[in-house]
């Protein structure tokens, strides 16, 4: 025991030990007590879960979740492509400035940013004025719908989508497409058959993150979305916080948790980790 | 000579950028606005929101408990993440990839699922509403951050420049500390600096664990929009986006100056 | 500074257990000479100057540094200066704060400290470059702050791999030069390691040329040239023809399709298999008529190449594959398609491992 001690504290694990027990003790075990907590509180066996799936309306509300996270993916996608694109293939100080702009609203707060959206999107916020100069009168209720809590996580995820593109793009080598203008192709030939395919991992990283975030999203859909049209996040909080139902907070946040990590699982499977930052 | 017609998709891309943009052009003159409520724009601007955001305790109590926390989460992060990080980088051991997939995890587990468990946990462990609770869970949320960001660094460090240091009569501890770490430096600044900004920013898991004394400025935040009544959230809006300009500019102005002193021809 | 001598004794290096990288060497290099190790990539070259610097341990054999074994002897405090192939300058330091390294380590006075990195530094030629960071000095700049932070602590041995290898072609046969002048000044050991062996040729006291993780011929640049002991050596350094026969009587070697040539060789068992070397320059080109060629043998051109200060010609003699190097100014009118006579003098015919 002693000389295994010894050997032990003289290897590798001297350095990395601290990190896991750290992580074990402070993430793990609170994380498998969340698990426990959804098989025996208040009653042991799996009741939590049969009143999950039988609630229409929680069932209702996980649905929800899918079809916002799948929203709020393929619109920030399809907005933050040409502006990844532009960044990576023309650069210069048109690309610089388009990065600077990503990076500030990337690092600020989603609180802050979730703020903005909330004044703009107000009743006395400058679109409602908007629309009521148009003529629509009385103007349309916006914040607290469905419509704002996803029109705002699209803008504050489109940054991370952005990067993560431009992250793979950046390293797709600008010959290859005058290459192909080279061999003939058209410009938009040249982007469907070289660029775009090339792209694909950046594409798969950043939707994947996305939908990931966008799963446990608390705070926007809180904040500005309808009290009607839950998300789970929201939900599990007002089980904390109104019901102080831990066994059903806990059957909740463990079918979110095993829908992001099997969902992560799946995709680590085929393009991995490791290969996003490098 | 045929060229590709780039200016139309320049301009998609630059109407995207400004919609990016966009809500912080409309908080920050919000947050001059003599209105008590949201109202756009402005009928008459002042600093008043500024000076509540700066003097009234409600405020200022919630910004000091961020700083601290955060800062308590810096160190205690790098700590931990530093000699992992050369663990990973530069050794080979058993369960190598387990370590990664845990050091990895709290980067995927969404933060309402954490603040549930730290809610139980750290209620039976006495540590809800403490500063301590607080910094260790956002250490444990900020640990990927700092590893990613330390091992890419380490990867790229020239291991010659320790054989280097050896070969020039420096024992391995003198070599670490003259060599390595300095050199290594602008990262650990950057893991830090990342780490700082992740544990001040976070929300969930604050809302759930922190508490009166403990009140961080985002869940300050978050109380007073459940309100909608205090305009002093637009003077705590522009201020954290401010810090976010300086902290995001700085370091790209003094690359670009470092980038104009004079460098020599080819010899 | 005092020069230091070194010998390796059957050293041997295997990272797998199974094969070795470097296969039992044996190498006596004394204090003050000028030794380059040449060989291809992943001949054992690099790996035996990371053994003698400390930063491998060798799997067996000995290693003795002025007649000490050193292999427990970790690298800190081997005093042997090295410069590496991508010169390893510590960036976060000056030009001055890198050269001064190693005698800050060894907690000299600061006057001493100044005085001495001056004198390195007035060596490489960079006095005014004391302040420079080393991003920015140029590569050939760097590669001097380099040799002059190996230098300073006057290690007695020092030890160079590749150190001019991302140098453009100038600028590396300048630094060659340098280096020559800085060795024969400060009189001390250097071992040189290169795949170059121009380099090798020009700049050696003795050349060790490795092939897969052995020496197979250790000797000065002149005998490693015209009297390569194997058929690695006699092709890996310079340009040659190698030609396959049986020995016959009198140094007499029978090349099938070429016919017999003679040899200064003494020894050669009649019938036994022999290996000729004969460098492209030993020929001269002779036209027909004009006392014709000794033994009659002609190439037959099927390309010519223009070096700009010699011409190779390309093409077969007698059914062998031959080059023949003819130098510009006797060049004239030489064509592929061309059929001219050859001669050559029978003492620059080397029998390789003869």
């Amino acid at each position: 025991m002693g000389s295994s001690v010894s050997r032990l504290l003289r290897g590798p694990a001297v350095l990395y030990l601290p990190a896991a027990l750290f992580l074990l003790v402070f993430f793990l075990v609170p994380l498998f007590n969340v698990a426990w907590m959804s098989f025996t509180e208040p009653d042991t066996g799996v009741g939590n879960y049969i009143a999950f799936f039988s609630s229409s309306f929680d069932v209702g509300v996980l649905l929800n979740t899918f079809k916002t996270a799948a929203i709020v993916t393929l619109t920030s996608l399809i907005f933050a492509y040409p502006v990844a694109y532009v960044a990576a293939r023309y650069g210069g100080a048109f690309g610089s400035f388009l990065l600077i702009v990503v990076t500030l609203s990337f690092w600020t707060s989603f609180l802050v940013r979730t703020y903005a959206w909330m004044v703009i999107l107000g009743v006395k916020g400058p679109i409602t004025a908007a629309l009521v100069m148009l003529g629509w009168s009385p103007p349309p209720q916006i914040l607290f719908t469905t419509f704002a809590s996803t029109f705002a996580m699209t803008h504050l995820l489109m940054p991370f989508m952005i990067l993560t593109l431009y992250a793979v793009m950046r390293r797709i080598d600008a010959t290859y497409m005058r290459a192909a203008a080279g061999l003939g192709a058209k410009p938009l030939k040249a982007f469907t058959s070289i660029y775009l395919p090339l792209s694909l991992p950046g594409i798969a990283n950043g939707s994947v993150l996305v939908f990931i975030t966008c799963l446990g999203f608390y705070v926007t859909p809180v904040l500005l979305g309808s009290p009607r049209d839950k998300m789970i996040a929201g939900r599990i909080g007002d089980e904390i916080e109104q019901m102080l139902n831990f066994g059903g907070a806990s059957a909740m946040a463990m079918v979110l948790l095993v829908a992001t990590l099997g969902l992560f699982a799946l995709y680590s499977r085929f393009f991995g980790l490791d290969k996003l930052w490098k | 000579m045929y060229s590709e017609k780039t200016f139309p998709i320049k301009l998609v891309a630059g109407l995207i950028a400004l919609f990016i943009a966009a809500p912080m052009f409309i908080v920050i003159p919000m947050s001059f606005s003599t209105a008590p409520s949201l109202e756009f724009p402005p009928p008459g601007y002042w600093l008043g929101y500024y000076q509540r955001f700066f003097t009234d305790r409600n405020w200022t109590l919630p910004l000091f408990n961020s700083i601290v926390i955060g800062l308590g989460t810096t160190v205690l992060t790098l700590a931990l993440a530093a000699p992992a990080a050369f663990a990973l980088v530069r050794h080979d051991f058993r369960g190598k990839a387990l370590l990664n997939l845990v050091l990895m995890m709290p980067l995927v587990v969404p933060h309402i699922v954490m603040a549930l468990a730290y809610y139980s946990y750290f209620g039976a462990l006495r540590l809800v509403q403490s500063y301590t609770g607080l910094i260790l869970a956002h250490t444990c949320l900020s640990m990927p951050v700092a590893i990613l960001i330390l091992t890419a660094a380490l990867k790229t460090f020239d291991r010659n420049l320790e054989r280097a240091a050896a070969n020039l009569g420096s024992r391995p501890l003198t070599t670490f500390r003259l060599v390595t770490l300095p050199v290594l430096k602008p990262a650990f600044l950057v893991a830090g600096l990342f780490v700082f900004i992740h544990s001040f920013d976070e929300t969930v898991i604050a809302l759930f664990i922190s508490g009166r004394d403990t009140t961080t400025l985002p869940r300050q935040m978050f109380n007073s929009f459940l309100m909608q009544a205090d305009p002093v959230l637009s003077a705590a809006s522009s201020v954290l986006f401010t810090a976010v300009l300086i902290a995001v500019a700085v370091p790209a102005v003094m690359r670009a100056m470092r980038r104009r002193r004079p460098t020599p021809g080819r010899a | 500074m005092q020069p230091r001598s070194l010998i390796l004794t059957d050293l041997v290096k295997s990272y797998d257990r199974r094969t070795n990288a470097v296969d039992h060497i044996d190498l006596r290099i004394e204090a003050g000479e000028f030794v380059s190790f040449l060989g291809p990539s992943g001949s054992g070259k690099t790996t035996t100057l990371m053994m003698i610097a400390g930063f491998e341990q060798p799997t067996a054999g000995e290693i003795k540094l002025d007649g000490r074994a050193i292999e427990q002897v970790p690298p800190y405090d081997r005093n042997i200066g090295m410069v590496f192939q991508n010169y390893a300058l510590f960036p976060h330091m000056t030009v001055r704060g890198n050269v001064g390294y190693p005698l800050r380590i060894r907690h000299m006075a600061k006057d001493v400290m100044r005085q001495r990195v001056d004198k390195a530094l007035a060596m490489v030629g960079l006095s005014t470059f004391g302040e420079r960071y080393p991003a920015e000095l140029s590569g050939g700049q760097q590669q001097r702050v380099a040799l002059a932070r190996a230098l300073v602590f006057e290690p007695g041995l020092i030890l160079l791999d590749e150190p001019l290898g991302a140098l453009d072609k100038n600028l590396r046969e300048h630094m060659q030069v340098e280096l020559k002048r800085i060795h024969k000044e400060l009189g001390v050991t250097m071992i040189y390691v290169t795949h170059d062996q121009t380099e090798a040729m020009t700049m050696s006291d003795r050349i060790a040329v490795f092939n897969a993780g052995r020496i197979e011929h250790l000797g000065t640049p002149t005998e490693v040239y015209f009297k390569p002991r194997t058929r690695f050596v006699a092709s890996f350094v310079g340009d040659s023809n190698l030609l396959e026969g049986t020995a016959g009587k009198g140094g007499v070697v029978e090349i099938p399709g070429f016919g017999p040539v003679a040899t200064a060789a003494t020894d050669l068992a009649p019938g036994a298999p022999a290996l000729l070397l004969m460098r492209p320059e030993i020929f001269e080109v002779v036209a027909d008529g004009e006392g014709a060629s000794v033994t009659g043998n002609h190439l037959e051109v099927a390309d010519v190449v223009n070096y700009g200060d010699s011409l190779l010609l390309i093409g077969k003699a007698g059914g062998q594959a031959l080059r023949v190097r003819v130098p510009s100014r006797v060049a004239a009118g030489y064509e592929a398609g061309g059929r001219y006579g050859i001669r050559w003098n029978p003492a620059n015919v080397q029998v390789v491992g003869g």
